[in-house]
């Protein structure tokens, strides 16, 4: 990864590769994760590209777009105790530099048309979280644990905020405080690409600063939550607390340590609760990096609650090295596996940026493979949180003539 | 766009190779051309109406061996393994970086070989219960085969692929028997490899798998629309609408599916003007989009959304439709669209599982990757006209909903 300035405030980072026959790029507007302004970015991110200088509307937007033989959206991220709003691009090689035009026209020319509509849409896909219950659940999950930090604060924002935003005035905000990073990576040369960007995307200097997460926390006692609904399978969601610095040595034992707990088909927990006790049909955990967290997720009959979570304890206590080997690899394959992906290319740099530690492919595999034992790796772990979405009224069980 | 090597096997079976040079991962899949909606047959003695759901029950026992399960044989050579089921085809599959070789030996004496014990079909149903009920709760699963059952009377692909849990409580070892017998034969698979990998290699082994011949007849279902309406509520905030039409499945997949999708980009993608109007009016916001769904024995195109105006969008959908009819379609538009699903589908064919799928799914539709894509530039405005005014008719048409129980 090649990475030079744009400006005080704005850093490029290239991945030129001929391993893709595509050009990825995104660009990035990073921004502290806060309350008063959790809305309204959300909202600016839906809202980007309805309109810019050259193309009015999202229509002509998307007519050029055909034109020029590339896809493009605009989203809000939730990293860490970052909010992020993204402008993702895909073209082909030949295009880069039309691409990277029409980019920079709506990142720095935006037009907001539809406002009103906008805020519906925003109002609607905020609504439209409960139709995911595991979605819903693991949100929920999070949103008690950390409801006195900056990592509790919904990312899609607030239905009660939205009526009080006003786009333009936001923008200019965002734009004098955001943080920005451009990723590209594919079939590209370098210098053409840092050149269509210094031209295409003129952005100013801001002044962004960037507080990193805190990830220590020790629980007082454990918060146990159960929410009704009318679902027929219930949703248990365990939220850890690892206290491991997410950006020391220790964490890659803590990968690991992951891994064996409930990583995957061979996992402890899909083993005792899927396959020798026939509880659920999914049952997974995973790290939340950048704070510290561990959550493990189930689907599960609600009365069997207690059993699982005894089970998940237990498990962790009990949890053996024995195929740490299996376990590391699956977990390097993973990490050479994540280069095929642009995507995924373009995800674990920016956690390594907010991190704050870089470090190459090969570098973090062998980190994973020196890790030599798990032992009390688990020992400063508390769980905070224990959610379930319990299914308390009846459902009928017919597929056929509802 | 990217390169497939397809080749019939001496064995019968098909082989594609699909080269990616320079990635790290590689992906083997073996899929049978069987699905849910395979639940009725004849064989040589005679027909046969099976559960449904039976196809996803054998694709969960088929992770069974006598001493113990697959899943451990793959991960122990850093392999990660998985399968699907969907209504034409059962998929089994791994992926990881080293070990390749190992893991398609493990992987074809998986499917040639069947573990059954009473025991081990039990212990099945307390898990395929528990998916069956995530899929319960999940209203876009349930407004999906509403919309299947609201548009086929009588063709299985109405059912859930997993079935109801009281279907599978009645599974037995000699249905899923029989269900292997009649359809995991070489006539019916297709090995597909993915990744930087020898080619020669690759089929080389291929040849070594060993499979039955033969294959059951398929009763071909061909009926009509069941109801032009369905509506059901459950825990939803948002209304949740499918419009769907129902295509003839007479006409050439290939065709089926360029036209559709061309149509769709033209009539409402977010460059057309329908789109916008809609998008201006708040009727419809980024959820909004549209499927289209081509089998050998059915066929649709769903519009589909959340929101609570769907009778608005459906009209204007129908009005926007007759103004096509009536004025016509520009040629350039036909070709701009086509131009964009190519690149759209080139841009996905980048990433190897959805193009391991995506060929797997060609397979059991008698069709390939390649054969769609170059069958875009064949599509003329002619084509598209035809096909709007017969398949997107009123006629064809119906509507499915989940709203706030």
């Amino acid at each position: 990864m090649y990475t030079s300035k744009l400006n005080r405030g704005a850093d490029m980072h290239i991945f030129s590769t001929d391993k893709f026959k595509s050009v990825t790029m995104c660009i990035l507007l990073r921004l502290p994760l806060k309350r008063e302004t959790a809305t309204a970015n959300a909202l600016l991110a839906s809202a980007l590209m309805q309109g810019c200088g050259g193309y009015r509307t999202r229509r002509q937007i998307e007519r050029r777009l055909e034109d020029i033989h590339s896809v493009m959206s605009s989203d809000i991220l939730k990293k860490g105790e970052e909010h992020i709003i993204q402008l993702f691009v895909r073209t082909l090689p030949e295009y880069f530099d039309e691409a990277a035009q029409l980019a920079g026209n709506i990142l720095l020319r935006p037009l907001f048309n539809n406002e009103e509509a906008c805020k519906r849409e925003l109002e609607a896909s905020i609504n439209s979280l409960v139709n995911d219950k595991r979605r819903y659940a693991f949100e929920k999950c999070i949103e008690n644990m950390c409801e006195n930090e900056a990592y509790g604060i919904s990312g899609d924002g607030y239905i009660r905020d939205i009526n009080s935003v006003s786009l333009n005035m936001h923008y200019n905000y965002v734009m004098q405080n955001a943080k920005t990073d451009i990723i590209v990576v594919g079939n590209i040369d370098r210098d053409r690409a840092e050149e269509s960007i210094r031209r295409g995307i003129p952005l100013d200097a801001t002044d962004a600063s960037l507080e990193p997460c805190n990830y220590l926390y020790y629980p007082p006692s454990i918060k146990e939550i159960t929410e009704e609904m009318d679902i027929t399978q219930g949703k248990l969601c365990v939220g850890f607390r690892l206290n491991i610095d997410p950006s020391g040595d220790d964490w890659y034992k803590a990968i690991v340590a992951n891994e064996l707990f409930g990583g995957g088909a061979s996992s402890a927990l899909f083993n005792k609760v899927r396959e020798k006790d026939s509880l659920c049909y999914y049952i997974t955990s995973k790290l939340l990096r950048l704070k510290s967290i561990m959550i493990t997720e189930a689907g599960i009959d609600s009365e069997n609650r207690d059993k699982v979570l005894d089970i998940i304890t237990s498990a962790m206590q009990e949890l053996s090295a024995e195929d740490m080997e299996n376990a590391k690899k699956n977990i390097t394959d993973s990490l050479k596996i994540a280069q095929d992906r642009p995507e995924s290319i373009m995800d674990s740099f920016l956690g390594s940026l907010i991190a704050g530690r870089m470090m190459s492919l090969d570098e973090t595999i062998k980190k994973i493979n020196d890790v030599r034992d798990i032992d009390g790796v688990f020992d400063d772990c508390h769980i905070d949180t224990v959610f379930m979405l319990s299914g308390g009224g009846t459902v009928p069980n017919d597929g056929h003539n509802k | 766009m990217t390169d497939i090597i397809s080749k019939r096997l001496e064995n019968g079976a098909m082989c594609y190779v699909l080269p990616k040079k320079g990635y790290n991962e590689k992906e083997v899949m073996i899929a049978f051309n069987y699905g849910s909606a395979d639940t009725e047959f004849s064989d040589k003695n005679g027909r046969v109406k099976q559960t449904c759901g039976i196809a996803h029950f054998l694709e969960h026992k088929m992770f069974d061996e006598k001493d113990g399960n697959v899943f451990d044989s793959f991960s122990k050579l850093g392999l990660s393994a998985n399968a699907y089921t969907d209504f034409n085809t059962t998929a089994y599959y791994f992926s990881g970086c080293e070990n390749l070789e190992k893991g398609m030996d493990i992987l074809m004496r998986m499917v040639g070989s069947l573990y059954l014990t009473a025991e081990n079909i039990e212990k099945e149903k307390g898990i395929i219960t528990q998916e069956i009920n995530m899929y319960e709760d999940d209203p876009y699963w349930q407004i999906y085969f509403n919309t299947l059952k609201a548009m086929y009377g009588k063709n299985p692909i109405r059912y859930s692929i997993a079935g109801r849990t009281e279907d599978i409580e009645n599974i037995t070892e000699e249905e899923l028997r029989k269900s292997y017998e009649s359809f995991y034969t070489y006539e019916n698979c297709a090995v597909i490899v993915c990744g930087d990998v020898n080619c020669d290699a690759v089929t080389e082994q291929a040849e070594k798998l060993k499979l039955g011949r033969g294959s059951a007849e398929r009763t071909v279902c061909a009926d009509d629309i069941y109801k032009r309406e369905y509506s059901i509520g459950m825990p939803v905030e948002q209304s949740l609408y499918h419009i769907g039409y129902r295509a003839d499945p007479r006409i050439d997949i290939k065709d089926r599916i360029c036209i559709s999708n061309i149509i769709m980009d033209i009539l409402c993608s977010p460059s057309s003007a329908l789109y916008e109007r809609l998008y201006e009016k708040s009727f419809i916001d980024s959820s909004f989009g549209y499927e289209v769904l081509q089998g050998k024995d059915y066929g649709c195109t769903l519009i589909k959304g959340e929101g609570n105006n769907y009778r608005g969008i459906a009209e204007e959908i129908d009005k926007e439709i007759k103004n096509m009819l009536l004025s016509g379609i520009d040629g350039k538009d036909v070709r701009r669209a086509a131009e964009r699903l190519k690149t759209r589908m080139l841009f996905s064919c980048e990433n190897i599982s959805p193009l391991v799928s995506y060929t797997a799914d060609c397979f059991s539709k008698n069709t390939e990757v390649l054969d769609i894509y170059d069958n875009y530039d064949k599509i003329d405005v002619d084509d598209v006209m035809l096909y709007l005014k017969k398949q997107f008719d009123e006629n064809n048409r119906v509507l499915s909903t989940v709203g706030k129980a």
